[in-house]
């Protein structure tokens, strides 16, 4: 029924790329945006749209000058240990990010579904199941967001009309008043949270040839959507709960959807059934990081057997459970977005360059 | 091609074992449902400076079938310092642990209200351990013990009864109805005056009377 050649559809890498980008932005962020600028929340959020398009833009140009995806330009034209150097780094950037998902993802269920279970062992179920899921290829995830897709998000775009009749204008006010500083820290967040931009440049090698350029409009389209989305999301919050009240939440969409009220013996706990987008989107977000985290190890390790690219896996896997645990003692947030601030950002912005111009310096035979 | 199915398999294996041990392993971990009971309503008034508190219990335990007396859930209203003390004290004569996530109405005392410091610790506690669901009506009544003890009278559980008694008068646009959520958030904002439903009992009957008005604004 299904051909099983490593290989998506446009359609595919759109629907992946959103629920990427939708999972830990409408949870994480508002809380954060509302504490920083209140209603102005809403600037920052077109301002990280805007960075994070131009970010986009810098990718497709890179892509357009590599014949190959850039997994394979890396290896192929860095020398040895700084290309291994590299995907060690990327490494650890995945094992992060997958971890910090994971943690939000446990932490999500544990507060919404599961109360009395304990955080480790819902963390390591969730691992297991993404686990299972990275083994299923890239095309199986593809698949299954495809289906997912509309039913997830007219159920939530039904949800988000019902909770708009209880917003109130007076919380949607006053307009304007937070500093530029504000909607700026508030711009890099959103930001932060659309980085997953940078696995197009990994992404041409699922696609196929001569559609670089619909790959990369098709995620520009996604992170167009998922901001949308956001930005929605905000006004509603905002909306129901108040600038003020919102800042003090953990998961105001969470607890948005569970305030929404619903009459009727079936629908009136459809909110339990809502909160399933943020397990869907959350769980994509696991499994391209730890897709990700495990091909940059085996390519970093020369990994070419089966028992050696196994025990890889097997590496991310007990990496990414360490780093959320860790993640549930720390303040986490605070980690994430400094380590996101000092390190990975300014790495994921010159790596493409770097490595483009070193590569094309090695083809012509200048080596340095 | 079987070399990726047998891959497939062998992780499938992996994980349904591994859920089957965690399962096994963490059976007894949450509390069970039989040692549960389900309050439908939770009351909160003001009573010579101390709190006084008391949940609502249906008659016959929809949730898991069991008789009141059976549970030993009929415990009589309690008193202390703060809400926080007295809930305590509450479920400390409780033989069965309180599940809230059923919790339909929470009634206030009209003196509570005027006590400031107590009725903000009481919202302090309640937003701190989400003791109870956000969308759990709120109404005030002027003694809360003359409300607790029509319950005998009524064809339901009080905080059905009352449920239903709000969503009516809703629906005839004679009260807007209030959520323990949108109190806790109005606390937070202090940009409104919240006007919540106010019952009172005529002739062993529960009638409306005129909203209570909460102001939120006193800190700003």
């Amino acid at each position: 029924m299904f051909s099983e050649n490593d290989q998506i559809s446009i359609r595919q890498v759109f629907r992946l790329f959103a629920f990427d980008f939708i999972g830990g932005s409408t949870l994480v962020l508002p809380a954060v945006l509302s504490g920083l600028a209140g209603v102005d929340g809403l600037w920052s959020i077109l301002l990280g749209g805007g960075i994070a398009s131009l970010y986009l833009f810098y990718l497709g140009l890179v892509l357009r000058r590599i014949d190959t995806d850039f997994l394979t330009f890396l290896q192929q034209r860095l020398p040895v240990w700084p290309a291994k150097g590299i995907l060690v780094f990327l490494t650890i950037h995945c094992v992060l990010v997958a971890g910090y998902a994971a943690y939000i993802f446990a932490d999500v269920m544990k507060l919404g579904l599961v109360t009395g279970e304990k955080y480790s062992l819902i963390l390591a179920l969730i691992l297991l199941a993404a686990a299972y899921a990275v083994c299923g290829g890239v095309e199986s995830r593809a698949r299954v967001y495809e289906v997912l897709f509309w039913l997830l998000f007219i159920s939530l775009f039904l949800m988000l009309l019902l909770a708009a009749r209880d917003m109130e204008a007076v919380n949607l006010t006053p307009f304007f008043a937070a500093p530029a500083s504000s909607v700026g820290k508030g711009g890099c967040l959103v930001f932060f949270c659309m980085t997953p931009l940078f696995l197009t440049l990994f992404f041409p090698a699922y696609v196929g040839k001569g559609k670089r350029g619909k790959m990369v409009l098709a995620v520009f389209a996604a992170l167009w959507f998922a901001v949308g989305v956001l930005a929605v999301f905000y006004v509603i919050l905002i909306g129901n709960f108040g600038a003020s009240s919102l800042a003090f939440m953990g998961y105001p969409a969470v607890t948005l959807m569970s305030s929404i009220e619903l009459r009727g013996s079936f629908l009136k706990r459809f909110d339990a059934f809502m909160i399933g987008i943020w397990f869907f989107t959350l769980f994509a977000l696991v499994n391209v990081f730890l897709f990700y985290g495990k091909l940059f190890l085996q390519k970093a390790f020369s990994c070419q057997t089966r028992g050696k690219k196994a025990a890889a896996f097997v590496t991310i896997l007990i990496l990414v459970y360490v780093t959320a645990m860790l993640f549930q003692m720390v303040g986490s947030a605070a980690v994430f977005t400094d380590y996101m601030r000092y390190f990975a950002i300014p790495f994921l912005v010159i790596l493409p360059a770097a490595v483009f111009v070193r590569g094309k310096r090695t083809d012509s035979g200048s080596y340095l | 091609m079987r070399h990726h199915r047998s891959t497939i398999m062998t992780a499938t294996a992996v994980f349904w074992g591994l859920v089957f041990c965690s399962a096994a392993l963490s059976g007894c971990s949450a509390t069970q449902l039989e040692e549960r009971s389900f309050p439908m309503a939770a009351l909160v008034d003001d009573k010579d400076g101390q709190v006084v508190f008391a949940y609502g219990f249906p008659a016959l335990s929809q949730k898991d079938n069991t008789d009141l007396e059976v549970a030993k859930v009929n415990v009589p209203m309690t008193s202390g310092a703060s809400f926080a003390e007295s809930l305590a004290a509450y479920e400390g004569e409780m033989s069965k642990k309180a599940d809230c996530s059923h919790l339909k109405v929470l009634v206030l005392g009209e003196q509570l209200l005027q006590d400031k410091k107590a009725f903000n610790d009481m919202l302090d506690t309640m937003e701190e351990s989400d003791l109870y669901p956000r969308n759990t009506y709120v109404c005030v009544t002027k003694d809360v013990s003359v409300l607790f003890e029509t319950e005998e009278n009524l064809p339901q559980d009080l905080g059905t009864y009352l449920e239903l008694f709000l969503q009516n008068h809703e629906s005839d646009r004679q009260i807007r109805h209030e959520n323990l959520g949108k109190l806790l958030d109005e606390r937070r904002n202090r940009r409104k005056v919240v006007e919540l439903p106010c019952l009172q009992v005529e002739e062993g009957a529960i009638v409306l009377s005129d909203p209570v008005s909460v102001d939120f604004r006193w800190e700003g």
